[in-house]
């Protein structure tokens, strides 16, 4: 019998048997998931994703690695494969047009709704922004890193990547996000 | 998070400038409600007894044995046909040389297509939620082997609109300058990732099916799936993708439910699709004889009030060349 005070290995474990018990794994993760997703890609997408995250994890839970403590990173994973094929699919739809016109109805209502979400202010906005621009694996990684709260061995777990891969792309992050965010980082080094 | 020598850590900006939400109550149990439905809908396939799960299948294997076997035959030649023909055409996919494309030289490819363009209708002037009208667009695009850099050159003329209040909208507010009518564009891309062509794709038919439906982020039982893995797929082939994995998306292909294939007499291949999900469309496709796309249409079927179209709008049309190599591109 697994209760709340139960690992997440022991409640998966039991699931397998009493699928009853995977609930029990969605009370504990899932505002973590939600922060994560909603933080990564906006409100609306960031909701559906972070609910489809515990479906998904359910239906694969047989493939869960038992060896690993908690299944925080393996849910966060999934969240940013999803997160990943949001914007591909995305960018897949607007490419004719994004290309074509330098304007893009779908990605700007997109990439709004997305920096509107937490607030209206322009450092949210910008970093959004920033972020939205990243190439998608340097993308991938940052969020985790900073939106999940991941170590870099976890993330190179969950997405299947050598540490020293890990490192370059959230170096190569932190670098892009610095060229794109320099005013603002002046104005938040006076601020405090 | 922060390196001490950094005069500002981005990663701590991008923390502290995009705060963590909490789900609210109807989040929460929008999302706790759709895993226990996950939950039970495994429990109902698991939870009845071997026999009493063995023994209704056995009854529509008889009921299907019984009733269904002329019927179903007929169905199955006409599958096998439209497989055969997608595996023919698969099969002179793969015969083709795979493309050499020497280091300074392009792929470039010419279209030309209508599309629907929808936009708030108060951007016109106009006391609509939104409102429809089509452009047609002549597109050349060149880009390098590895689709990094890409030059497109577009030309979009002959507006056609769908009421008269619309029509001078456009016009009176400034659109035709927006949508650059009669008007050449160039512009260049560069550091360009298209998922398409930097995915390693499987050559086998039933692995590349799998990395569609991952790429695509919907479970197999997704209500519109074939659809979707078809409109994915038909993305594939418009690019200039490896022979052997054109030849596995169109054996893919073979095995979604489309609506028609039709052989015609200069060895094309046409395909339809029909897609419910919301306003039905069906989507009509020809390929060439080598697995490449010449044509694709999308045509809805239900009128949509909303935007004003009839029934049978032809919201999409293009036709395509070959990608072919050429030593520079055009100013």
């Amino acid at each position: 019998m697994v209760d709340d005070t139960s690992s997440d290995v022991e409640i998966i474990s039991a699931s397998l048997i009493d699928p009853d018990c995977f609930g029990l794994l969605f009370e504990r993760h899932y505002p973590a998931v939600f922060s994560y997703a909603v933080r990564s890609i906006g409100v609306t997408e960031g909701q559906e994703i972070a609910s489809e995250v515990f479906v998904q994890a359910f239906s694969s839970r047989r493939r869960f690695d038992l060896t690993y403590r908690s299944a925080r990173p393996w849910l966060l994973g999934i969240a940013s494969n999803l997160v990943s094929t949001r914007y591909r699919s995305f960018e897949r739809r607007n490419r004719a047009y994004r290309r074509a016109f330098g304007r893009d109805s779908e990605t700007e209502e997109f990439e709004t709704e997305v920096a509107d979400r937490v607030d209206a202010s322009s450092h949210s906005e910008r970093a959004r922004a920033a972020l939205a621009a990243l190439r998608p694996p340097e993308r991938t990684v940052v969020s985790l890193f900073v939106f999940g709260g991941l170590s870099y061995q976890e993330i190179s777990q969950v997405l299947d990547l050598r540490e020293g891969t890990v490192k370059s792309r959230l170096s190569r992050g932190r670098a892009n996000l610095r060229n794109m965010l320099a005013d603002i980082g002046e104005q938040w080094g006076n601020d405090e | 998070m922060s390196d001490q020598s950094d005069p500002f850590d981005p990663f701590v900006i991008l923390a502290e400038a995009v705060p963590e939400p909490t789900p609210s109550e109807r989040q929460t149990k929008a999302a706790r409600d759709a895993l226990q439905e996950a939950i039970a809908t495994e429990g109902q396939s698991s939870s009845a007894p071997v026999g009493a799960r063995f023994m209704p299948r056995v009854a529509v294997a008889l009921i299907v044995f019984l009733f269904g076997v002329v019927p179903l035959s007929l169905v199955l030649s006409r599958d096998d046909s439209a497989t055969a023909t997608l595996q023919e055409i698969a099969h002179a996919a793969r015969q083709v040389e795979p493309a050499d494309i020497p280091i300074g030289a392009f792929l470039f490819r010419e279209s030309l297509e209508r599309n629907l363009r929808i936009l708030p209708g108060s951007e016109l002037g106009l006391d609509r939620d939104f409102v429809a009208y089509s452009l047609e667009t002549e597109r050349s695009v060149w880009r390098n082997p590895e689709a990094r850099f890409v030059q497109m050159r577009t030309a979009n003329r002959d507006p056609v609109f769908y009421d008269d209040a619309v029509a001078r909208g456009y016009f009176s507010h400034g659109m035709a300058d927006v949508d650059a009518l009669d008007r050449p564009l160039t512009q260049q891309f560069t550091d360009l990732v298209d998922p398409i062509l930097e995915t390693q794709w499987s050559e086998s038919p039933e692995q590349l099916r799998s990395q569609i439906i991952d790429a695509i982020g919907r479970g197999e039982s997704a209500p519109n799936s074939s659809f979707m893995l078809f409109d994915f797929a038909i993305d594939m082939l418009a690019e200039p993708i490896p022979p052997n994995v054109r030849g596995a998306v169109l054996e893919m292909l073979g095995t979604l439910d489309l609506t028609e294939v039709i052989r015609n007499a200069d060895g094309s291949v046409r395909l339809e699709i029909e897609d419910h999900d919301g306003l039905s469309t069906r989507h009509i496709v020809v390929l060439r004889s080598d697995g490449t796309l010449a044509f694709r249409e999308i045509v809805r079927l239900e009128a949509d009030p909303e935007l004003g179209l009839p029934a049978g709008t032809v919201t999409s049309t293009g036709t395509y060349s070959r990608w072919t190599e050429v030593a520079d591109i055009e100013p």
